[in-house]
């Protein structure tokens, strides 16, 4: 089972301060409460939309979809770097070949955030989302992975440099 | 000898293979279907290769299909005997049909003291001149003035022709409709140059699902009259007055006899390869594969068998297949000619699957390797050669069933064959939408290399998919969803049909660079196999593993793979043509035994295993299911994976190396019984028939093969973007 918001809070305030983090800001707003409603929606809405638009070179190409990538994003040994690098590559592809791009299109849903606690100078959350394949096969798994809230929630990936 | 234009002819052969192999070109390709295209399917079981009386088998028709269908349980089956003809009537049924089976332990004698210590031969209950092995001539109702063509013989043989035409396909229609599932006429065809090839031409046939009309196999008997080179009848085929010359050939016309008016010669009346008429036979296989082409090119498919057995092709005497003519056949024909039945039937025999045998002591590779041929068992070797081409070459099995050996039909040892379905599978993927089952499906899903091929049941369903990676998403979650959709698939028997992935059989297009994700799912079905014996496996017993013989595990699966550089051509001989497995000294189950080096022709030399699963990083969940998956990060180069799995693990003595595969399975002379195996059988129902040296018993016959299980997944290709071109495969 998970802690309650509330210890968490209260073990990572203690943790910044112990450790003497400029950052930790005396107890500031963003250590004492998860990402906004609004922001949790804006990133919800906005990754969901993103991953359908996977399908197209607009949104291969989009910018403001690698912007959900936090800049310190690690996955499974993929970087933000590479996977600005392989959506720029799967857009370059998918004007010159009409089966590409060639990844299963997937929709995303019911995206929540939970578990969250302040590390350094922004709170890190659990992500708890929904994938379902689009096409015949309508096979679909529940995945969770972190994200990061500063200045608006991003992807924080496994943080594994791991590909296995 | 034809003395009359020898010169002509040999130029005219010539011409022929010139032709042929400078007009091959791939068919075309395009990446796999749309998943919303293809209908929903089911990955089903038959055989098309096995005989009756009707050739030199031991069962009826009826009986035949009734232990394949419904014995042991096949969804689909071809009737496949000989070329050539035979004296003995199979639409005849054995009566009693099915009587009460004996029980383990009693051989059959020609003597007896019959039950309870041994049992008739020839099968009971039948014997000589009883049931099915009564001749034509004896039960025709107008005896041997029924037999048509040439034959003088007495009692006089039928030409399979006129079997095929007039006897069996009546009975294949009736069985299927009465048993509500595809069961159809085919050949096992005699090729001229070479050893023997499993085909049919369904066109005419009328199998269930349909109900009402008469049917026929009037073109599949044609087939046989004009291009089986035992079929040395001249007649034309009686009444039928068939021609053999055909549109598109005029090279193969210009070989056509102006008698018998197929390609045959005086004292080569088959039209075989000869010493004076070297490759006439291959040539005439060629010219067959074009008529099929022309007559039948989505009713027949052209799969050699056991293609090892007979060794290296020979120019002048006709043998087996080498590497050049594997391709000739896919470039004359890539609808029909796709793929072989490189693990072969015999698989209980003395000599597993027949190879290296009397009368076969040069087959290539000197025997099977864990039941498999040396074309397919060697990593690098004919098939990944043929994959690395980006070729539509796809892996079957067969039974091959004829009879047990020592024991009758109704018995469940073997000392020669198993029975179609007992031991080996092919498992075809059959698109039916909301209809039916039919042959024609069946055809259209081997053709396409939605299929793979197991022995001793060891897993009974796989989904095995490549997809391309979604950049976009975490990649635990893409894996997870992946590895639920292949294990959705095995659960229902079914395929993955998600757009980015591709199955066995397809390609995938991606972009350079692209990860790719390797998805697996099988179902190591619970329980027991058809295996009569439950002791311990004397080949794990050797590694301190106690399993008992009919209840396999899965031990591993290897993920093989190797990249594909495009067709060769043929006019490039060093790499197109050469022989692959040929013994130079020694005999089958010589240790010191010499092998010439393979030609790199029959090379891949990118061919590797690539991963393993095991227990160790497999996910098992409820039903004996099975999922795995890996990732294969930023690909560049157009290639395939294909995968292989067995019970045993890698340095299993005498069956597997520290890599895993599988070794030679002639490790002792399978002829010489007086000296000791390799794998003793220790326990003491290990059967009485099993090679005993001292008092000790060895593993061999089927327990040799109970013990020794495998499986063979046709390929996944990946096509890189400005890369090779996978020109074979869609």
């Amino acid at each position: 089972m998970h802690p309650s918001f509330s210890s968490v809070r209260a073990a990572a305030a203690a943790l910044c301060c112990a450790v003497g983090l400029a950052a930790c800001g005396g107890g500031s707003n963003q250590a004492d409460n998860p990402p906004p409603s609004a922001a949790i929606s804006t990133f919800s809405a906005a990754y969901t939309a993103g991953v359908a638009a996977l399908n197209s070179a607009a949104g291969l190409a989009s910018a403001a979809f690698v912007d959900l990538f936090d800049t310190s994003f690690l996955d499974s040994s993929r970087t933000k770097t590479a996977i600005s690098a392989a959506l720029s590559a799967e857009a370059a592809a998918a004007q010159v070949s009409p089966d590409l791009p060639a990844f299963p299109q997937v929709a995303m849903s019911n995206v929540s955030l939970s578990d969250c606690a302040y590390v350094v100078d922004a709170i890190v959350c659990t992500m708890t989302a929904t994938l379902t394949n689009s096409d015949v096969d309508t096979t679909a798994v529940t995945f969770t992975t972190k994200v990061r809230y500063t200045d608006k929630v991003r992807l924080l990936g496994d943080q594994s440099a791991s590909d296995s | 000898m034809n003395k009359t234009f020898p010169l002509r002819e040999i130029a005219a052969v010539c011409a022929s293979l010139c032709a042929l192999e400078a007009a091959w070109l791939p068919v075309g390709a395009n990446a796999a279907d749309k998943a919303k295209t293809k209908a929903a399917g089911t990955y089903v079981t038959g055989d098309f290769h096995n005989h009756s009386t009707c050739s030199d088998g031991s069962l009826s028709m009826k009986k035949l299909i009734d232990k394949s269908v419904n014995t042991w349980g096949l969804d689909w089956f071809v009737q496949a005997d000989h070329g050539g003809s035979s004296a003995r009537n199979c639409t005849l049924a054995e009566d009693p049909f099915t009587p009460v089976p004996p029980a383990l332990g009693l051989t059959n004698s020609p003597t007896g003291p019959y039950p309870p210590a041994t049992y008739p031969s020839s099968g009971q209950p039948s014997s000589t001149n009883a049931g099915p092995n009564q001749s034509w001539q004896s039960t025709l109702p107008n005896g041997v003035a029924g037999i048509k063509g040439d034959g003088t013989a007495n009692p006089k043989a039928m030409w399979r022709w006129q079997e095929i035409k007039e006897f069996q396909y009546a009975v294949t229609e009736a069985e299927s409709r009465a048993r509500n599932k595809p069961i159809w006429m085919g050949i096992e065809t005699n090729a001229p140059g070479h050893e023997h090839v499993s085909m049919t031409i369904l066109d005419g046939q009328l199998p269930w699902p349909v109900t009402t009309g008469v049917g026929n196999a009037n073109l599949l008997a044609q087939f046989e009259y004009c291009f089986d080179r035992s079929d040395s009848d001249t007649s034309r085929g009686a009444e039928n007055q068939w021609d053999c010359s055909f549109g598109t050939s005029p090279t193969g016309n210009s070989l056509v006899d102006p008698t018998s008016k197929k390609i045959s010669k005086t004292g080569n009346l088959g039209g075989n390869n000869s010493a004076t008429d070297p490759n006439l036979g291959h040539t005439k296989t060629i010219e067959a594969l074009k008529w099929l082409n022309e007559k039948a090119p989505s009713g027949s498919y052209y799969v050699p068998a056991h293609l090892e057995r007979a060794g290296v092709y020979n120019s002048t005497s006709g043998a087996g297949f080498n590497i050049e003519h594997l391709r000739n056949f896919n470039n004359a024909a890539p609808r029909i000619a796709f793929g072989f039945e490189s693990m072969p039937g015999h698989q209980a025999s003395l000599n597993r699957g027949e190879y290296g045998g009397t009368g076969f002591v040069r087959s290539v590779g000197g025997g099977t390797y864990g039941g498999t041929g040396y074309y397919a068992a060697k990593i690098g070797g004919v098939w990944d050669a043929l994959l690395g081409e980006g070729r539509n070459w796809w892996f079957f099995a067969s039974s091959d069933y004829h009879n047990r050996g020592l024991f009758g039909p109704d018995q469940l040892e073997s000392t020669q064959d198993f029975q179609p379905g007992e031991y080996q599978r092919t498992h075809v993927m059959v698109r039916k939408g909301s209809g039916n089952l039919s042959a024609q499906g069946v055809i259209d899903g081997l053709r396409s290399g939605n299929a793979f091929a197991t022995s001793g049941q060891l897993i009974d369903r796989l989904a095995f998919v490549v997809c391309a990676a979604n950049p976009g998403i975490p990649r635990k979650a893409n894996t997870a969803l992946l590895e639920a959709a292949v294990r959705n698939a095995v659960t229902g028997n079914a395929e993955v049909r998600i757009d980015g992935c591709a199955t066995m059989g397809e390609k995938l297009v991606v972009r350079p660079g692209a990860d790719l994700i390797v998805a697996i799912a099988v179902r190591d079905p619970e329980g027991k196999n058809f295996s009569p014996y439950s002791f311990p496996n004397p080949s794990l017993k050797q590694i301190g593993v106690t399993q008992p013989l009919n209840e396999p595990v899965l031990d591993h699966i290897d993920v093989l793979g190797g990249n594909v550089t495009g067709y060769v051509d043929p006019n490039d001989r060093g790499n197109y043509a050469g022989e692959a497995g040929k013994p130079l000294t020694g005999t089958a189950g010589d240790p010191a035994a010499t092998y010439q080096a393979d030609a790199p022709a029959t090379l891949n030399t990118s061919a590797r295993k690539l991963k393993t699963f095991n227990k160790s990083n497999w996910t098992a969940s409820s039903g004996g299911v099975l999922t795995m998956s890996y990732v294969v990060p930023a690909v560049k180069a157009s290639q395939y994976f294909r995968l292989r799995g067995t019970n045993l693990p890698p340095a299993t003595p005498y069956e597997t190396d520290a890599d895993g595969n599988p070794l030679l399975d002639y490790l002792v002379l399978p002829f010489d019984q007086t000296k000791p195996g390799t794998v003793p059988c220790t326990d003491a129902a290990c059967p009485a028939h099993l090679r005993t040296i001292n008092g000790v018993k060895y593993s061999g016959f089927d327990v040799a093969a109970w013990a020794d299980l495998w499986f063979y997944a046709n390929p996944v290709f990946i096509e890189v973007l400005n890369s090779v071109r996978v020109a074979g495969v869609r």
